[in-house]
């Protein structure tokens, strides 16, 4: 069985985009949720090896669930996906600790090259 | 605040939506007047932080419904498909405005979660200066992006 995805993000759009793009690679994604707070919750239960992140979601946004995952769980993987990419929230997410920011649209290959740098950090 | 010039907002917004078009649907709109036919819908959002704003787009339901078959690569699309997509794609379109703000002046602002809805929806007109950039795609479907600036309430 391959690395353990997480994709939180509100749009089904991005969460199919992602699954279809990590089918057949090393990592396979294991659950999706909508929201920060689904997050927080599902990743107690799915221990993923990589998350990847929204930041623009109804409720608690992707950076403030990142910031708390990682409190938490300082070992965690996370890759910041969103199209909201100045350098205030990139920044925001390094600080945070997030291991990579990818830009909404984003070509497969991106997305693979991304996640595959998160684990090798 | 809002210190860009009419220009310079209608710079950004059409760069952002023919770059995100492209790249996202490989389509090209190309800059026109929009005839729409009877059957639109719209997505719009709200600008906040440096710039207080309101950005609506109209679209035919035709080229959202084809547009969305291309990126979900299915032909079979449920109408739930194109407003996820149409959500999205407005998303992206608002966060490459936010980015190229930034870029451009310095302005930090964030965005409300795009609301959609059937039909044509005109925002509530409280603004003074409003842009209205109108677009035809490759079958003559209309695609009209309205920015209009917000008073800044006290």
């Amino acid at each position: 069985m391959g690395k353990k995805i997480m994709v939180v993000d509100d749009s089904r759009i991005v969460q199919l985009q992602l699954q279809k793009i990590l089918s057949g690679t090393d990592y396979e994604v294991v659950a999706c949720c909508q929201s920060g707070e689904e997050a927080l919750s599902l990743y107690e239960q799915v221990k993923p090896d990589l998350v990847t992140m929204d930041i623009l979601m109804p409720g608690m946004d992707g950076l403030e669930t990142a910031r708390t995952i990682l409190q938490k769980h300082p070992e965690a993987r996370i890759l910041m996906v969103s199209s909201l990419a100045y350098d205030d929230t990139i920044n925001e997410a390094k600080d945070i600790g997030a291991k990579g920011f990818v830009y909404k649209p984003f070509d497969p290959e991106q997305i693979v090259l991304s996640v595959q740098k998160a684990f090798t950090e | 605040m809002n210190s860009l010039s009419q220009k310079e907002i209608q710079d950004i917004l059409n760069c952002a939506m023919q770059d995100i078009t492209n790249r996202m649907t490989s389509i090209s709109p190309c800059e026109h007047d929009a005839a729409f036919s009877g059957d639109v819908c719209t997505v719009h959002t709200t600008f906040e932080g440096g710039h207080h704003a309101t950005l609506t787009l109209y679209m035919d339901m035709a080229l959202l419904q084809r547009l969305t078959q291309r990126v979900m690569q299915q032909n079979q699309v449920e109408p739930q498909d194109v407003e996820d997509f149409t959500k999205e794609y407005f998303n992206v379109i608002c966060g490459q405005v936010a980015s190229r703000l930034f870029q451009t002046a310095h302005i930090r602002s964030r965005f409300c979660i795009p609301r959609f809805c059937r039909g044509r929806y005109v925002p509530a007109d409280g603004g003074a200066r409003r842009c209205v950039l109108n677009y035809v795609s490759n079958c003559k479907e209309g695609v009209q992006l309205i920015h209009q600036i917000l008073p800044i309430s006290s």
